[in-house]
């Protein structure tokens, strides 16, 4: 093998390598130190983006003292916490206004629910009928606290829309 | 008297008498350009005119060949920094004042809304011009052989000007902004989460949170005002290198190669390399040829200065003219952002109706699967066109079939982008144009 490769006058009958035994062990122990010093950075960088402690809302919140929360008949939307509550003869269940498809807020319409955003449509009970929505809208466990108030918990999610009415007690 | 390299030491009366001429060559380090040499060397010696080439080819200054539309899509990135610069000067990226700044700024401040007007009308046309550049590409045939990676940064760097535009109507945080990182990062929910991350990472990297608010915010703006253009503008550099590095802009082969003729008027030899000299040399500043042209130039090769510079300078004022004739429209604003309640319809700008479209059939396909797709596609079309005819040439008679793969995948987009922007009312349905409920975003 020649010492100093000349690129213009490469004899195509040579059989040296087109690189040396030290440059290639060289090369891919550097390539090895990059390699893993860029999997590093990233790994870091990626753990940097993701904050171990983020500002989830709790999922547990109240509607109400049962009286007021009662004293209504029909299907409200709660801005604060995106849901519906619907009460009906002394019965409420709380219902999400996030559409499933992307997060925008439903609107009531006649056949159910709307989303303004992709046009996701859903029936009175929340299950999806058209557009691209993959899922219905969940209904919320909805208990009374300690504080007599009451709760709905995000977190325990049902589809079944006939168990999930809760009758408080006043 | 010393000397000093041969040269005697000036007298006081003499260094000040020189003095305007030395403080102006200390600046300039070549004279006016009212020669070849000097032509020459101004492009060689200036720092913003040295990514020129000295010398450039007729067909590269044809505003019939290019349509400028390089120049005018670099011309709107250049007036996006200036008055996105300008901007920065008012905006504070909190959720509870972003909003309240930008409306009593534009109310209070002298030439706010001029600003604030040219920068949303230039983005809004830099992304039509990207498209537009991107088309004069690819009908020029300009993607193949040696520029085939150059058409793979300007994919990239369409994707950077559509995050960039995406980053940049969410500052104002209104119902537009808010609405949007809402879909947008739930849409980023639906690529595939890494294994052991208890969130969606793809989501939390863009809302630092499971929700929207002022980390979000914080994030896009950094994008937005650093990150982005800080990679958009290497790559533009990037871009422009390579088209240096090829040869120039693509054009056709000259019919006529006569031997090179003399046009730099510097020295007074007359001799050049014999025509038929096989070795090549691969020199700064010399086209691809058989014979290093010594004291001669190219065939239809002219200066830069002033042939080039001058129809950049058309490009650029042609642009700024535009800008601010657009800038007597006011940029839209709308409500503060209300987290609960989305506008009805919630419609994005015209350049992300078509996604929007999509997205309304289905979140993955539309808003995952196939946007990356289109990219991942676009930028294989050099690697997956094998017809090598056409290059240079508008609408190559041999590229028939992908000329028509082309036009057709564009008009599809523009159909959904029109569907999007006036098909679709309320609640995302069907609606004519011309019915009376119709409401436009």
């Amino acid at each position: 093998m020649p010492k100093h490769r000349n690129s213009l006058n490469v004899d195509k009958d040579d059989k040296d390598p087109l690189i040396s035994r030290s440059s290639f062990l060289a090369m891919l122990g550097v390539g090895a130190c990059l390699l893993g010093a860029g999997t590093l950075i990233n790994a870091s960088f990626l753990g940097y983006m993701y904050p171990n402690a983020m500002k989830v809302p709790p999922s547990v919140f109240s509607i109400g003292r049962p009286e007021e929360v009662l004293s209504r008949d029909g299907k409200v939307y709660y801005p604060k916490q995106k849901v519906f509550i619907e009460t009906l003869s002394g019965k409420v269940r709380v219902q999400t206004a996030v559409c499933t498809h992307l997060g925008c807020t439903v609107n009531l319409v006649e056949t159910g629910y709307s989303c303004p955003c992709h046009g996701s449509t859903y029936d009175q009970h929340g299950l999806n009928t058209g557009g691209p929505a993959p899922s219905p809208l969940v209904y919320f466990l909805v208990f009374k606290g300690a504080s007599g108030e009451i709760m709905v918990d995000k977190a325990k999610t049902t589809l079944d829309y006939e168990h999930a009415w809760y009758s408080p007690t006043v | 008297m010393a000397l000093f390299e041969g040269k005697p030491k000036e007298s006081w009366l003499e260094h000040i008498a020189n003095l305007p001429r030395d403080f102006l060559r200390s600046i300039f380090r070549h004279n006016y350009p009212n020669n070849d040499v000097d032509r020459s060397e101004i492009v060689f010696k200036n720092f913003f005119l040295h990514f020129h080439p000295v010398k450039c080819h007729k067909n590269s200054l044809d505003p019939f060949y290019t349509l400028g539309l390089g120049a005018m899509t670099t011309s709107l990135f250049l007036l996006l920094t200036i008055t996105g610069i300008i901007l920065m000067f008012y905006y504070i990226p909190t959720e509870d004042r972003a909003y309240d700044i930008m409306k009593d700024w534009q109310d209070t401040t002298p030439f706010a809304m001029m600003y604030r007007n040219m920068h949303r009308w230039s983005a809004h046309l830099m992304v039509l011009f990207v498209f537009l550049h991107m088309s004069r590409v690819f009908y020029t045939g300009s993607y193949k052989h040696t520029r085939k990676f150059n058409w793979v940064i300007g994919v990239i760097l369409m994707v950077l000007t559509l995050l960039l535009s995406f980053t940049g109507y969410l500052l104002p945080w209104d119902q537009l902004a808010f609405w949007a990182i809402t879909v947008g990062s739930n849409i980023a929910g639906y690529v595939p989460n890494l294994p052991g991350f208890e969130y969606n990472v793809n989501r939390v990297m863009l809302l630092a949170s499971t929700n929207v608010g002022q980390d979000a915010l914080i994030r896009f703006y950094v994008l937005h005002v650093a990150f982005l253009p800080l990679i958009t503008g290497i790559l533009i550099g990037v871009h422009f290198w390579r088209i240096r590095k090829d040869g120039g802009l693509s054009r056709p082969p000259d019919a006529f190669r006569p031997d090179p003729y003399r046009v730099v008027q510097r020295s007074d030899t007359k001799e050049s390399f014999a025509p038929g000299v096989k070795r090549t040399y691969g020199l700064m500043e010399l086209v691809r040829g058989t014979c290093p042209t010594v004291d001669k130039g190219p065939y239809n090769f002219v200066f830069t200065w002033p042939h080039l510079l001058r129809a950049e300078l058309v490009a650029f004022m042609l642009i700024l003219v535009l800008v601010l004739g657009l800038s007597f429209i006011n940029a839209p604003l709308e409500e503060a952002a209300n987290p609960s309640k989305p506008p009805n319809p919630s419609k994005a700008p015209w350049y992300f109706l078509g996604l929007q479209e999509m997205v309304a059939y289905n979140a993955f396909w539309g808003g995952v699967a196939i946007p990356g797709g289109i990219v991942l596609g676009l930028m294989s079309i050099p690697y997956l066109d094998r017809n090598p005819y056409g290059e240079g040439y508008w609408f190559h008679r041999s590229r028939y079939l992908a000329i028509f793969l082309y036009t057709a995948f564009m008009t599809s987009q523009g159909i959904l982008i029109i569907v999007g922007t006036f098909f679709r009312g309320a609640n995302w349905g069907w609606m004519w144009p011309w019915t009376e409920s119709f409401a436009r975003h």
